[in-house]
């Protein structure tokens, strides 16, 4: 099964969440912008598995966040103070993001 | 004495709910310490109208444990975000599908095993168990998310134009007790329906939001085969109880059947089992069965997906006429032996709906 949170809030300008088995977790809006799984952000890739399209990796300083929108069972979309708003972010995603701190 | 000793004491102040204190949120903007008494000043953006009185009270009562500090005076700005903050993906604000108890949709790899003739007849059987088991009002509903070809309506003898409501919502066609939408209903069947992904998602939203559904005890989902557009847009637009996996015998059905059920597993949405259809021909004359397509594809493929393996239901005239007509099996026929295989696999999908 996969990760889920009993729940979610943006505390401040951090996305605080508790999983199921108690652990929390806790992600700045600056380095969840920063990994957003948006084709935007990151590119798409072909089938040569050639990345086209995305942002340069760079600093997002400034960065809030305005609001987090539920998506299905298993994910949810984070709308950002500079107009960025297509990442899915799913619970198994923002789980291994804290895993990489 | 310092300004700095408040920091140090309000770090151990946790936000309530987590195990991580207001400081490390980022949460207190303004601390100062005039001869005894403390100034705290905090912004929160948390709608919940009890979350400033119990800060105020758990920071007191540390800065007041504090011989140094007398009086705390404690100022909380709440600075709400510019929407709710856990809403659904489509629809913002409103909770999708509010007086639908349970949704379940009846997914393949493969085309062209039975889905909607499954999807159906498990509509039609639900409301027959219920009904005869607690002659309760059960309802029932069934969507049809396949918007390129929809067969539903054909299937199930559901036809006419759904009713505008409003401007923005429309009336299910009733069938057998069955509330019904599909692209089948809005467009004839003569207008082949030509879109990109994008449309098939709005589709799908609008068949959730903009449909008046009323109370349901169950929505069935028929969706097309695969993995594309139709079965992402669903399982981001409602948060579905799970998800029926229906598969024939044999080796080309059985390996996409897998792949069209593990997507269920990366969207959390629970795989309730697997229906083994055209499983069998029965000769009804010497009681000898003919595997047509195989045996064991079902079973191996609930294994697989550790999930219940619901039943096998066997290939016969019958459900086919039904289709043709408009009057599915459960419904022409309840008795028969196919009724009957397929009313034991809406009954356990009931029990592990729970």
């Amino acid at each position: 099964m996969l990760s889920q949170p009993s729940r979610f809030e943006v505390v401040g300008n951090t996305l605080a969440l508790q999983w199921l088995d108690g652990e929390e977790t806790y992600l700045d809006a600056s380095e969840l912008r920063a990994n957003s799984p948006s084709a935007e952000n990151k590119g798409e890739v072909d089938i040569f598995g050639k990345v086209s399209g995305g942002e340069a990796p760079r600093e997002h300083l400034d960065i809030k966040i305005l609001k987090v929108v539920q998506v299905g069972n298993y994910a949810i979309r984070i709308h950002f103070s500079d107009g960025h708003s297509t990442g899915i972010y799913s619970w198994d995603y923002l789980k291994s993001l804290s895993n990489l701190k | 004495m310092s300004d700095k000793i408040i920091t140090e004491l309000l770090k151990k102040v946790n936000y309530p709910g987590f195990s991580r204190d207001i400081v490390s949120f980022g949460l207190v903007h303004d601390t100062k310490l005039e001869k005894e008494k403390a100034f705290v000043k905090l912004e929160i953006n948390s709608g919940d109208p009890t979350l400033p009185t119990k800060l105020k009270e758990d920071i007191e009562k540390i800065l007041l444990s504090d011989s140094a500090i007398k009086d705390v005076e404690v100022l909380i700005a709440v600075k709400k975000q510019s929407a709710n903050n856990q809403t659904q993906e489509s629809g913002e604000n409103t909770a999708i599908l509010p007086g639908v108890k349970k949704i379940v949709a009846i997914a393949s790899g493969k085309g062209g095993v039975g889905k909607s003739t499954m999807a159906v007849n498990l509509a039609c059987a639900v409301e027959q168990i219920v009904q005869k088991d607690t002659s309760s009002n059960f309802k029932v509903g069934l969507m049809d998310c396949d918007v390129y070809g929809p067969s539903v309506p054909l299937l199930i003898g559901a036809s006419g134009q759904p009713q505008a409501l409003g401007e923005n919502l429309i009336a299910p066609v009733e069938s057998y007790g069955v509330k019904v939408m599909s692209m089948g209903l809005l467009v004839d069947e003569e207008t082949p329906v030509v879109w990109r992904g994008p449309m098939v998602m709005k589709t799908i939203q609008q068949f959730a939001g903009n449909v008046e559904w009323g109370e349901l005890d169950i929505l069935f989902i028929d969706l097309p085969p695969g993995t594309g557009d139709a079965q992402l847009s669903l399982a981001q637009t409602m948060p579905l109880d799970g998800v029926v996996i229906v598969t024939t015998p044999q080796k080309a059905a059985v390996d996409v059947a897998r792949r069209g059920a593990r997507m269920f597993e990366k969207v959390n949405v629970p795989i309730l089992g697997v229906i083994e259809n055209m499983s069998f021909l029965l000769n009804e004359e010497t009681n000898e069965k003919s595997y047509l397509f195989g045996q064991g594809g079902g079973p191996t493929t609930a294994q697989a997906l550790s999930t219940a393996f619901l039943g096998e239901i066997p290939i016969h005239e019958e459900i086919r006429m039904g289709g043709d007509h408009g009057i599915p099996i459960t419904k022409s026929n309840p008795d028969h032996y196919a009724s009957e295989a397929i009313c034991s696999v809406a009954k356990e999908i009931i029990e592990l709906l729970g």
